[in-house]
């Protein structure tokens, strides 16, 4: 038996060292490969918690040179006594990872995140009253009420996150970068600016300034808006005649959601401000990576000698159906981790929520082509669909109020704009592609 | 000679003794002018009424509400009252009245009627005089003044019709003020005698017998300067003083308010419980139908999540469609859009801001979504309100004027004139419908009583099963998340109390109902019940227990899957109420159900122990 975990000795290190190892899996030859950044006794005895950060590369093979994988991690890790029955979670099969000694004796070492008694203490520790959790954990906001029903776990976007019942789920980050997590960052200024299409953030894990998680609301049954349009599409082709008379149209949703992204400009310029930015420059900006035909190359040619200025803001940046989803309340933004920090014209999200109604208009048109038993009207119906709700969603999104401010006030202006964005993104989706 | 209603046993009808009874009861609402003609003079009336109770008991409905019976030039279906105290000859006398709620009583059915408080007729004797000068004893009984500019900001009701709230009376050389039609004056409610009088009037048909009031129009009866005239506090206070009256005098007679508005603003017609019993729930009906149209839950989630929660002993009636158009005043301009472009594609259609046809056209005719509409319309939160003719899924006539597109004669049969009267064809109040589709010959009591799997019969059914299920009228109301945006469920649960009490048929307990005449003597029976909780007050004996009853909708034409969120009921088995069919108990993972397109299901919820017991395990 050894001392606490809260000042870990060498050999409880080196041990650290073995499981983090063991817990970063493939890629990590050693435990030599480890180095520890900081250890966290989140909760003592048995199950306890203990909340590692380290750095991880492959040094051992040749020794002082560091490698492109050499990176930072967050392990959480639960210590159940040996002979414990676990609750295992998830995809997991075998969540133990090895032994540790502490004051309480020998532990079973398990993957926190796949042990539902563990991540139940974890969310205490993490969004639980202040007062009871140890010094190690930082919040941002209140923590979440009422008693945890059941405990999920599933991987989204290399994350684990937790869901604890249908009130709260903890998204964990693996690979946490230090400093604050420009999606948290974002997620929490919207929330502050009174943005409440989302699930709001109940609690940030913070620790010595580097985000390691987050706890937010659960959104139990709220359907993907991805899969609504494409419901309403195969629903359309399932019978011929126009989108607006066909069961599950979705004009007026898209007319909401139009409304969503306004209300989440708004907030945007709120909580990070503005600056006015020429025309011109965004127009030149999206001329070398697309290749511009018809609409969008005669709106280069009218926006490029443009003397116009108009707002620029801090934009979503990868805004489309997916990251979208319908409550029985009205629409939300589900994921609010887009890559880095960009500022431009608002027409820029706008646009890339157009090309997500093309882009499920034409993926359906596609797939019926492909159906042996015909649909020849397909095309024609799902040309009438992307037209009637790209209407329905620019005509939300330019009446909801205060969103007249934000974009500039010649309406061809805002046309050519959005459809030199639009063509843009298509490139930088057919760029990916090909990668 | 075969028994009238074939197919179901006598169903227990007596009174309920209740002073709650509303919470939990079934009501159908009747135009007496269209439902049967007693004397063959081409009317509908109360005689022909009271002749129909036989059926109206069978179909298992709990109160009657009748549209105004009242003399009046009928100019707005008897809205436009000239005599408050009497009813119309064409309907009958006020001893018809007496004999109809007699029998209606009798059969364990209640009857309300509206009280049109708001106006009056212009051909009001009350009206004659008050424009005869400006110093009769009742020229301040309406709302008069020099000029139409007074009140701008209160809007006109009927545009389509009226473009001013004030009209010129030449007679007085003043303007009157009218919320509805120029030839409905409206009363002046702040003048003491005109409050008086009409308490007097409330006072006149509930000794009667009558069991409550809808109370029309209710929203418009006081005006103030700066407001739009709705909703003032006046009005909430004079709303008071009628349930006063009430508590003091009649206990168990119910106000029932037709106020057209959000439901955070018409529940406060709810007062603190010292208002109305029961308000429509105006905004429910048109999401409804957008949302089959849609087949989406969302519009009829949304209306939810906005619908206040009420104060003890009230209720929310609820309805799919009633004698007037089906309003969209509560919907935003693009949802009116949608659904005049959905269900009024004619223009003839269209009435003031809605649209004037029954529930079977409006749905071109499909039983599947008749079913599924009703199967929400007796489940959710509320006391439905059928109306008449709906049971039978009857169409409209939409050439006929204003409202009367869907006030035609109920269509008993396939034989002259529908079964509704004897009279000359050309003696009628209204043509019977005799299309194809949905014409007498076609669509009747008489062929659907002899045929099963009719809708009537299929009405019969859910209405058997709803009375076993009390928790459908006041339990609370968990809305289930699911990611299939056409599956529309929720878990109606709450506390409930098995019931017995020796109950003497007839009229109920003097202290509920004071009518007059003494009752036959038939022997005393005892009867047992399931009612919600708190409700049990004049049983004999009560057993309480909780009842919790799962009801999934499918609002899309393809069969779908539903992932329900049910991990709080976690052990508790689904056993389907219809079929008492046992399902898979539910466990920590979504429960999954397929659904037939516009298909629906109810469980009830049942700790699983019992199941067990019952297969001997």
């Amino acid at each position: 038996m050894t001392g606490s975990l809260r000042e870990p000795d060498a050999e409880q290190r080196a041990a650290l060292q073995r499981l983090v190892a063991a817990w970063a899996g493939p890629g990590v030859a050693a435990a030599e490969d480890v180095e520890l950044v900081d250890v966290a006794l989140l909760h003592d005895g048995r199950p306890g918690v203990v909340d590692v950060l380290a750095r991880v590369g492959n040094w051992s093979g040749d020794a002082g040179v560091e490698r492109p994988g050499d990176r930072l991690v967050h392990a959480v890790l639960g210590l159940r006594r040996p002979g414990d029955e676990l609750h295992v979670l998830g995809a997991r099969e075998d969540p133990v990872l090895g032994l540790l000694d502490d004051e309480h004796g020998l532990a079973v070492v398990v993957d926190g995140l796949h042990d539902a008694d563990v991540a139940e203490l974890l969310l205490v520790a993490v969004g639980g009253p202040a007062e009871a959790g140890p010094p190690t954990v930082e919040r941002e906001a209140a923590p979440p009420p009422g008693p945890v029903l059941t405990v999920s776990v599933a991987e989204d976007e290399h994350d684990p996150v937790v869901a604890f019942g249908e009130r709260c789920a903890l998204r964990v980050f693996r690979r946490p970068r230090p400093g604050p997590h420009p999606g948290v960052a974002l997620l929490v200024a919207l929330d502050r600016a009174g943005f409440n299409h989302l699930p709001a953030p109940l609690a940030v894990w913070r620790r010595g300034g580097t985000d390691l998680g987050i706890v937010v609301e659960r959104h139990v049954g709220a359907a993907p808006g991805w899969a609504l349009a494409l419901a309403s599409l195969r629903d359309l082709c399932a019978r011929s005649g126009s989108p607006e008379e066909a069961g599950g149209d979705f004009a007026p949703e898209a007319r909401a959601l139009g409304t969503m992204v306004g209300r989440l400009h708004l907030a945007l310029d709120a909580a990070f401000g503005r600056r006015a930015e020429p025309v011109a420059t965004w127009a030149a900006a999206v001329e070398p990576v697309a290749a511009l035909e018809g609409e969008a190359a005669a709106a280069l040619r009218a926006l490029r000698s443009s003397p116009a200025r108009a707002p620029a803001i801090r934009l979503h940046g990868d805004l489309h159906l997916g990251r979208t989803a319908r409550t029985d309340q009205g629409w939300i933004l589900v994921d609010t981790t887009p890559g880095a920090e960009r500022y431009g014209s608002p027409l820029a999200d706008v646009a890339d929520v157009l090309w997500s109604f093309h882009h499920a208009a034409t993926l359906t048109a596609a797939q019926l082509g492909r159906d042996p038993l015909g649909h020849p009207e397909a095309a024609s119906s799902c040309a009438a669909w992307e037209a009637r709700n790209r209407r329905a969603f620019v005509a939300g999104y330019l009446s909801t109020p205060g969103v007249a401010g934000l974009v500039p006030p010649d309406r061809e202006v805002v046309g050519q704009l959005t459809a030199l964005f639009e063509a843009a993104r298509e490139a930088r989706v057919a760029a990916r592609a090909e990668r | 000679m075969p028994a009238p209603f074939p197919g179901h046993g006598p169903v227990d009808r007596s009174y309920d003794p209740s002073s709650r009874w509303f919470q939990h009861a079934v009501f159908y609402e009747v135009l007496v002018r269209g439902f049967f003609d007693g004397n063959d003079d081409g009317s509908g009336d109360l005689p022909g009424l009271r002749a129909k109770l036989d059926y109206l008991q069978w179909l298992g409905i709990d109160c009657l509400w009748l549209l105004p019976f009242h003399p009046s030039p009928l100019r707005d279906g008897g809205y436009d009252v000239s005599d408050f105290f009497n009813v119309h000859p064409d309907y009958g006398s006020l001893g018809d009245l007496v004999g109809l709620l007699e029998d209606a009583h009798h059969r364990g059915i209640r009857v309300i009627a509206d009280l049109v408080m708001n106006h009056t007729s212009d051909q009001h004797p009350w009206f004659a005089e008050s424009r005869s000068s400006r110093t009769n004893p009742k020229a301040d009984w309406y709302v008069w003044n020099d000029d139409d500019q007074r009140w701008p900001e209160a809007r006109v009701v009927f545009t389509d019709v009226e473009r001013s709230n004030w009209t010129w009376d030449h007679q007085r050389e003043q303007y009157y003020w009218h919320r509805f039609y120029s030839h409905q004056p409206d009363l002046n409610y702040a003048n003491p005698e005109v409050a008086d009088a009409m308490l007097d009037l409330v006072r006149f048909w509930l000794d009667l017998g009558l069991d409550g009031f809808r109370l029309d129009a209710v929203p418009y009866l006081f005006q103030r300067d700066g407001t739009a005239g709705e909703h003032l506090p006046e009005t909430h206070a004079y709303v008071k003083r009628i349930r006063k009256q009430l508590e003091a005098d009649y206990p168990g007679r119910i106000l029932l308010a037709e106020a057209n508005g959000w439901p955070a603003d018409v529940a406060d017609y709810f007062g603190h419980g010292d208002e109305c019993h029961l308000c429509f729930h105006f905004p429910l009906m048109p999401r409804l139908f957008a949302s089959v149209r849609r087949e989406q839950r969302y519009p009829v989630t949304e209306i939810l999540s906005q619908t206040p929660d009420i104060p003890d002993g009230c209720q929310w009636a609820i309805f799919l469609r009633n004698h007037d158009e089906l309003s969209l005043e509560q919907v935003s301009e693009e949802e009116r859009d949608y659904l005049f472009a959905e269900y009024a594609k004619d223009p003839r259609m269209k009435r003031h801001m809605g649209i004037g046809r029954r529930l079977a056209p409006l749905l071109d005719g499909d039983r599947r979504l008749a079913e599924l509409l009703h199967s929400l319309l007796l489940s959710l939160p509320g006391s439905p309100v059928l109306y008449y003719g709906d049971e039978l899924l009857m169409g409209d006539n939409i050439y006929l004027g204003d409202r009367d597109s869907v006030r035609t004669p109920m269509q008993w049969s396939p034989d002259r004139n529908a079964g509704f009267s004897k009279a000359d064809f050309a003696q009628l109040y209204l043509p019977p419908l005799m299309d194809p589709v949905y014409g007498f010959g076609a669509i009747n009591v008489e062929a659907q009583l002899r045929s099963p799997g009719s809708f009537l019969h299929w009405l019969r059914g859910m209405l058997v099963e709803r009375r076993s299920l009390p928790v459908l009228g006041v339990g609370a109301m968990d809305v289930l998340g699911c990611p299939n945006p056409s599956v529309l469920a929720y878990v109606r649960w709450g506390e409930v109390a098995d019931v017995s009490l020796v109950a003497p048929r007839g009229p109920g307990p003097p202290a509920v109902m004071p009518t007059a005449a003494p009752e036959p003597a038939c022997p005393d029976q005892v009867l047992a019940r399931t009612v919600p909780a708190g409700n049990e007050e004049a049983a004999d004996s009560a057993v309480h227990r909780s009842q919790a009853v799962l009801c999934v909708h499918n609002l899309s034409r393809f069969a779908q899957p539903a992932e329900l969120h049910l991990a709080r009921w976690a052990g508790w088995r689904p056993v389907e109420v219809l079929g008492r069919v046992p399902f898979p108990a539910i466990g920590d993972e979504p429960y999954t159900i397929s659904l037939a397109p516009y298909g629906y299901l109810w469980f009830e919820l049942v700790d699983q122990m019992p199941v067990l017991e019952e297969t001997g395990r």
